[in-house]
């Protein structure tokens, strides 16, 4: 293992995304729940740009779903966490935690 | 009260700007995303605040996804602006040779008509320029597949920018290598250019002065017009397959 396995900022908040929204992810969803859960306008191109990248390392897999009216007729693209990805949550969290332990943050910023 | 969907479309400018940049399996999932999004704004805050956000979205959307391409794939991206302006190189003259030859085979005709002959001269070889840019293009985007547009750009701003500084570059370096006495004692190519205007002037008049003055820009343009062609031959196969 090594820090590369580790997840971005922005990799890190898709993957919980991801994670939160189960079989109901896709690009509309990811985008919406990053936004209202960080008040982060984020761009549809950045949520595809780190999702490709995303499965490029195995963390995530993707499948085509329905087409609808709505959307143009145009196919979601739904995606999901494979092991590897929920692994790779599981020790980005472990390393943030790690590096909080013991630190009274409300106490240093005030 | 919230405004009811009037049934607007989003800009199909904005959606094709997208499409470009984007890779070529994430484009349709991405177009539907953002049309699905503007439904929804539109029957809940009206038509402009809708096209507003498409067209924030789509161009944050594109600069992100040029971005991604390059950085996917930066070595093919190199690769092909080097080919590419190795094949400008070697091909430099030869729009003055396939003008010079055109105007050879028919001596006889250009000697008795001499407006014509100048026509060829002053526009014949511009166009055939134009033409072996688009073809660059086209070539580097059969290369890249996936990333035309990221590649032809990348190249056409190449040439425009990279490449004077290259030269530019490699002259101080002989400048500094060699020393000092091989400094220009003539005037500095500034003088010159009041008097190559004059002389497209006189020559090839204001379409001679407007092909001197947009060469920089469709040394950028045409080569991304040769990857858009590409691109699109690309993508029909797959939109022909959506459905209606």
């Amino acid at each position: 293992m090594s820090s590369r396995d580790n997840l971005g900022d922005f990799e890190h908040l898709v993957m919980l995304a991801l994670l939160r929204l189960g079989e109901q992810a896709y690009g509309v969803t990811v985008r919406q729940e990053i936004a209202s859960r960080t008040s982060r306008d984020v761009s549809i191109g950045a949520v595809y740009a780190t999702l490709d990248r995303l499965q490029f390392k195995g963390y995530v897999k993707s499948q085509m779903g329905e087409a609808t009216p709505q959307r143009g007729g145009k196919r979601k693209r739904l995606f999901r966490v494979t092991a590897k990805g929920a692994e790779a949550v599981s020790r980005t969290h472990g390393a943030i935690r790690s590096m909080a332990e013991g630190l009274h943050l409300a106490e240093k910023l005030s | 009260m919230r405004p009811e969907s009037s049934g607007a479309t989003p800009s199909c400018v904005a959606a094709w700007l997208v499409s470009l940049f984007a890779l070529q399996n994430d484009a349709e999932p991405i177009l539907g995303d953002l049309a699905e999004e503007f439904s929804a704004i539109e029957s809940g805050s009206g038509t402009c605040a809708a096209r507003r956000w498409y067209w924030r979205q789509s161009l944050r959307s594109a600069a992100r996804l040029f971005w991604m391409a390059f950085r996917s794939a930066p070595w093919l991206i190199a690769c092909t602006t080097l080919a590419g302006l190795l094949i400008l190189w070697y091909s430099r003259n030869l729009p003055t040779r396939l003008v010079c030859a055109v105007i050879d085979r028919d001596s006889s005709f250009y000697m008795n008509h001499f407006s014509i002959w100048q026509f060829t001269l002053n526009y014949g070889i511009p166009a055939v320029g134009m033409i072996v840019a688009v073809l660059v293009g086209c070539l580097i985007a059969i290369v890249a597949s996936g990333r035309e547009i990221v590649a032809t750009a990348t190249f056409g701003m190449f040439e425009l920018v990279g490449a004077p500084i290259l030269m530019w570059a490699l002259f101080v370096a002989t400048q500094a290598f060699f020393g000092h006495h091989l400094m220009f004692s003539e005037p500095s190519s500034a003088a010159y250019i009041p008097l190559t205007i004059s002389v497209i002037y006189h020559f090839g008049g204001v379409g001679g002065l407007v092909l001197y003055f947009t060469q920089p820009f469709t040394a950028v343009l045409l080569p991304v017009f040769g990857g858009t062609v590409i691109r699109n031959a690309r993508m029909r196969p797959q939109r022909r397959k959506l459905p209606a």
